[in-house]
């Protein structure tokens, strides 16, 4: 196999720090190649460097042998490239067939002046239909009108369009759930069994197990190693990235559960969830599983205060609260971290250390004045439990994704809240971070916190709760208790639902039987 | 020997970025003090005039006015908002505050003035918060409707007989710093530190940073919105008592240029424009790059014209510059 | 007509005394000093005229003048600013035309104690040391004659008054007004607004609109007035609808002679501007003025007599500009 495109020796530094030492990467037609290592290891600046959007300071690249500068990403898509980012460049206002030949619009009369409809439609159509899974997106439909795991969809079926040989991307799958990444995963092997080249930059190693030939690992700018894929383990892989013998991911469960905390009884939004009821106790750890969509989310913004109910009681230590508003939940002892961290968890411009104090202002002020001595002291205790790394006082918008989470998770700590909403706490987050997370919740749970934790990763969920919540269709569909734990069974469950409907499609059918 | 000689090298490098990256950091905060030094190099070597003892006084009576009402400003745009309004607040509380000194003394005309500014302020941050108008309408409507108000409670033509000792205070001078400009540093003072200290002050950070977020870490969003909008309209009070004592009558007409120049002066002192990033002692460096421009290209005789011109681009300049910072980040 | 011809003469010797000025600028500035000279605007056909006057005199004189421009009768704070900055700048002498008669007692303050003399010109100001100006309220009253000229047999009037507050217009407007008390003339609409030839349009459009059937459109100078005569114009309906005005520029005087402006009390702006320099200088140099309140006479224009006048005295040449 001949390598496509490869990037010799390159390095980058921003303000005099390297962040790309001297790093090798190549990649062949046919083959998902796995990019994997912490935040800050490297692997944007490597992807920018690929992708035409930052020039290395030394080093060069090569398109089939051939000497390549990419001044910009249009000369990488001249060369065949294309990129899709994290962040995703749909068109709100345009259909989804015209986002997905967006960049080379089909047209038609003399002169190709007219965009022809009727092509784009063709072509969307065309390409969804061979992105199995994606069956329910219409090409008419307006894109902003499009959940987020459908306009990742809609972003590689406009890679599609373009029929590139190389096809980076960036960690797709993670705002996807279960179901909806286990379906582009297969697309993803599918192309480049058709012989597409691909690099891949994941955080799941599960997924980079099922479908990558080679990996390569980056740590603090250096490249540690390229391996076949079937010469590591998971385990090996992971100490690879973090450079240190891996430590148990996941703290041992908190033993010492008190009263119940929180009890929900029968909540209803009509059209969103029906008829929820669960209980969670003090120190105790519930998960709460399910696909996209399943309504967990919605369930969790209620109980917050952030959406109406229709029916239902939510009691916290037996009362009910004065008021459904967040500003009251928050007195009553309530922390909610939200799925968007950055859209919602977070005050990027202001410095990590007032984020931390900003649930919790009786704590640092006195008739409204803020004691900013005290700030400092309590904020910085917080910081240190949390294991922060980074500088507290910058704005928290140049915090790593693992620290930022850390931060809005601290936030709750300051507030010193007795039932706290986790949701997706381990979402774009590396490695290392995510054990973080994970101790912080078993911490929390320690000290008696209630915890709610919404994820889209079983494993986590297996390894941190003491019970899991199936919701489908916006019930809860089973309870799981510890002993019972079992990823197939939970899978089931979080299917039911659509099983159940009659309009469920075969495909999914056979999927979720299979 | 090398070897130490390589240390040398290596250290000198060190500082070499370390000071590039202090400057990148915080270009946007030494940026408008040197501006404004530069600016005043300039006009020392333009005009024989600029630097005398009596020229910087007047910089600082004339600047007085606009850094009032830029300080509130500054609140309402680090919230992510913008006040139009402030124009003619500024006519409103001239004329309420000259009939009022006229009937029942100064200290009722100057509590007038300030109460009829801070209504308009949570007029304004109610129709922003709870009706749900974007700023930008909500006191541009306002600047028409308080301009009318203005003009019917003088019937358009000015309010003459304000009491002399009112009109004196533009003019007398501590220390030999004109009174007008000690009370601009006093509101100076007080916002910095309310914008510091306050609950309410770090609130509006937040809020402008990412509304989101704000709400759901528990902080009442709408009282740190119309407190701003009722303190930048009362700040425009402040501004304008002090350039109803300078033309020592009630103007109907009063402050049409400060929407414009004081959201120039707010912009220039690198608050963004998307709210929750931004230092009121940046905007103070910002009202005196407007004031010594203006003051400087009026002592090289530069018709109000090219004035205009001149404001504007600065003002565009700033923006974008603005905006790189923001794309950085 | 004879006249004219001279003084366009004169001008285009002084202009030319003016490049030469600007060779040898600083001794002849050196003369008599600089002459500062503060304006609420420079805009319309009255401010270019004064200060042609002014300028043209001051240079004759051997004054270098220094004229700044608040932006608008709105911008009393700036003008204040404005006179500080001229006493910053050394002047020997200040005119100025007042947005407001109460805005500058303070800064009147500062130019007496820095021995600075201060003459109000084109409009009177309390405080100041002359003034040279049209009375307003004569000229008010010339127009309420102009008025019962046109309207022999009474009629119905729409006022166009000028910017609000501006001592100038106020003063005519009350004058006006008062002559026609009795008289069978009815005002029955009035308007303030900047004086501004296109403002005055859409505000005399609307007129028109409201009250079809009016008579006569009052201008209070011929920014508003010109508006006015081309509202009317644009109705067609120069032959049924008089205009009066003040102020005679150049727009004025042809849309008298194409019928659409029937009567114009001119000021003699240009005179205005030159005695106010006269004065500025008497004062200088320590003469005593018999009179510290000087009046220029006004000139009613009409279609028959414009021909007749000297417009060397209400304008500046055409070739002028600022």
């Amino acid at each position: 196999m001949t390598v496509i495109v490869a990037a010799e020796a390159v390095s980058k530094s921003y303000s005099g720090a390297r962040v790309l030492d001297a790093v090798d990467f190549d990649i062949r037609p046919g083959e998902v190649h796995a990019l994997i290592g912490e935040n800050g290891a490297g692997k944007s600046t490597l992807i920018r460097i690929l992708s035409g959007d930052t020039q290395p300071d030394t080093g060069g690249m090569a398109v089939r042998g051939t000497r390549a500068r990419f001044r910009s990403p249009v000369d990488a898509r001249a060369s065949g490239i294309v990129t899709i980012f994290q962040e995703l460049a749909i068109v709100p206002e345009m259909s989804v067939a015209e986002n997905i030949v967006l960049g080379a619009q089909p047209t038609i009369g003399r002169g190709g002046q007219a965009f022809s409809r009727a092509k784009a439609n063709a072509i969307a159509s065309d390409i969804l239909a061979r992105l199995a899974g994606a069956g329910s997106i219409e090409p008419g439909r307006r894109a902003g009108s499009l959940s987020t795991a459908e306009k990742q969809i809609v972003e590689i079926a406009r890679a599609l369009a373009l029929d590139a040989p190389v096809l980076i991307m960036d960690e797709p799958t993670a705002s996807l759930s279960v179901r909806e990444a286990d379906a582009l995963l297969s697309i993803i092997r599918g192309l480049a069994d058709a012989g597409t080249a691909i690099i891949f930059v994941s955080h799941r190693l599960e997924e980079i197990r099922r479908i990558a030939d080679r990996v390569t690992v980056l740590r603090g700018g250096v490249r540690i190693g390229t391996y076949g894929m079937a010469d590591k383990s998971t385990d090996e892989l992971i100490e690879l990235m973090v450079g240190r013998p891996l430590a148990q991911l996941f703290p041992p469960r908190n033993r010492a559960i008190g009263d119940v905390a929180l009890e929900v009884r029968g909540i209803t939004r009509a059209g969103v969830f029906e008829d929820v009821s669960f209980s969670v106790r003090h120190g105790e750890v519930l998960g709460f599983a399910g696909l996209v969509g399943a309504g967990r989310t919605e369930v969790m913004r209620a109980v917050f205060g952030l959406d109406p109910i229709d029916r239902g009681e939510i009691l916290l230590d037996g009362r009910a609260l004065p008021r459904r508003t967040p500003r009251a939940a928050i007195r009553a002892g309530f922390g909610f971290v939200p799925e968007d961290r950055k859209e919602e968890g977070l005050v990027l411009p202001l410095s990590a250390r007032e984020n931390l104090a900003s649930a919790a202002p009786d704590r640092i002020d006195r008739y409204g004045i803020v004691d900013w001595r005290a700030l400092r002291r309590e904020t910085g205790d917080v910081a240190r439990a949390l294991g922060v790394r980074g500088a507290i006082d910058s704005p928290a918008a140049r915090l790593s994704g693992g620290n930022q989470q850390k931060i809005v998770i601290g936030k709750w700590m300051m507030a010193r809240s007795r039932v706290l909403v986790l949701d997706e706490p381990t979402r774009g987050v590396d490695v290392g971070a995510k054990a973080d997370v994970y101790r912080l919740v078993h911490e929390l749970a320690a000290s008696g916190a209630a915890i709610l934790m919404v994820s889209s990763e079983l494993p986590e969920l297996v390894g941190t709760a003491h019970r899991i919540l199936v919701m489908s269709g916006g019930r809860v569909e089973a309870e799981f208790g510890e002993a019972e734990f079992d990823e197939a069974r939970i899978l089931q469950a979080a299917f039911r639902a659509h099983l159940g409907h009659a309009a469920a499609s075969p495909g999914e059918h056979a999927e979720a039987s299979a | 020997m090398s070897s130490g000689e390589a240390a040398t090298e290596r250290s000198g490098v060190g500082a070499f970025y370390r000071l590039g990256g202090f400057l990148q950091r915080n270009l946007h905060n030494i940026g408008m003090p040197v501006a404004v030094l530069l600016l005043c190099i300039l006009f020392s070597v333009a005009s024989e005039y600029f630097l005398t003892v009596q020229n910087l006084r007047n910089v600082g009576l004339q600047a007085a006015a606009l850094a009032a009402v830029a300080l509130g400003q500054t609140l309402v745009v680090l919230t992510g908002g913008l006040d139009l309004s402030v124009g003619s607040v500024v006519a409103l509380v001239s004329v309420v505050a000259a009939l009022a000194m006229i009937a029942f003394g100064v200290p009722a005309g100057i509590l007038a003035g300030l109460a009829a500014g801070a209504a308009v302020g949570v007029v304004n941050g109610i129709v922003v918060t709870r009706l749900r108008v974007f700023p930008f309408i909500a006191t541009l409507a306002m600047l028409s409707i308080a301009a009318g108000l203005a003009l019917n409670i003088s019937g358009g033509t000015p309010i003459a007989g304000v009491p002399r000792d009112f009109a004196l205070i533009a003019w007398t001078r501590v220390g030999g710093v004109p009174v007008p400009l000690l009370i601009s540093l006093t509101l100076l003072g007080l916002v910095f530190l309310f914008l510091r200290y306050h609950r309410i002050g770090r609130d509006i950070y937040a809020v402008g940073g990412n509304p989101q977020a704000a709400r759901l870490s528990g902080i009442a969003t709408n009282r740190a919105v119309v407190t701003a909008y009722t303190l930048s309209a009362l700040c425009a009070a402040v501004g304008s008592l002090i350039l109803t004592a300078r033309v020592g009558s009630g103007q109907p007409t009063l402050g049409t240029s400060l929407p414009l120049e004081s959201v120039a002066a707010v912009v220039l002192g690198g608050v963004s424009l998307f709210g929750g990033r931004g230092s009121v002692l940046n905007v103070a460096m910002g009202v005196a790059f407007v004031s010594v421009l203006s003051n400087g290209l009026n002592l090289l005789n530069v018709s109000s014209y090219t004035q205009m011109m001149v404001i504007g681009l600065a003002l565009i300049l700033a923006v974008a510059l603005d905006r790189r910072f923001a794309i950085r980040e | 007509m004879k006249d004219v011809t001279v003084r366009r003469g004169a001008a285009a010797i002084a202009l030319s005394g003016a490049i030469v000025g600007a060779a040898s600028g600083s001794a002849l500035g050196q003369e008599a000093g600089k002459l500062g000279v503060s304006m609420p605007t420079v805009q319309g056909p009255f401010f270019t005229a004064l200060l042609y006057g002014i300028v043209d005199e001051a240079e004759a004189q051997g004054f270098e003048p220094i004229v700044l421009d608040a932006g608008g009768y709105a911008n009393v704070d700036q003008q204040v600013s404005d006179m500080q900055n001229l006493l910053v700048q050394d002047v020997s002498a200040i005119l100025i035309d007042p947005a407001d008669d109460n805005a500058f007692v303070g800064v009147l303050m500062e130019s007496e104690a820095q021995g600075v003399p201060v003459v109000a010109s084109g409009a009177p100001l309390t405080g100041t040391n002359a003034a040279v100006s049209a009375s307003h309220c004569d000229l008010g009253l010339a127009m309420a004659e102009g008025a019962v000229e046109l309207l022999p047999e009474g009629g119905t009037v729409a006022a166009l008054t000028g910017p609000a507050g501006a001592f100038w217009a106020t003063e005519r407007y009350r004058c006006f007004k008062e002559a026609l008390d009795g008289s069978g003339i009815e005002i029955v609409a009035e308007q303030s607004s900047e004086p501004d030839a296109a403002v005055g349009l859409s505000i005399a459009t609307d007129l028109l609109q409201r009250f079809p059937d009016v008579d006569l459109l009052y201008g209070a100078d011929d920014t508003v007035g010109v508006g006015a005569a081309r509202a009317v114009q644009s109705n067609d309906a120069c032959d049924d609808i008089a205009v009066l005005t003040a102020i005679l520029g150049e727009t004025t005087e042809e849309l008298m002679r194409e019928g659409c402006i029937d009567y114009v009390v001119a000021q003699q702006t240009v005179v205005i501007g030159r005695e106010s320099v006269r004065v500025a200088k008497a004062l200088l140099d320590g003469e005593e003025l018999e009179e510290t309140s000087i009046i220029v006479p006004v000139v009613p224009v009409t279609p028959t007599t414009l021909d007749e006048v000297d417009v060397g005295a209400f304008r500046q040449p055409a070739d002028w500009s600022l």
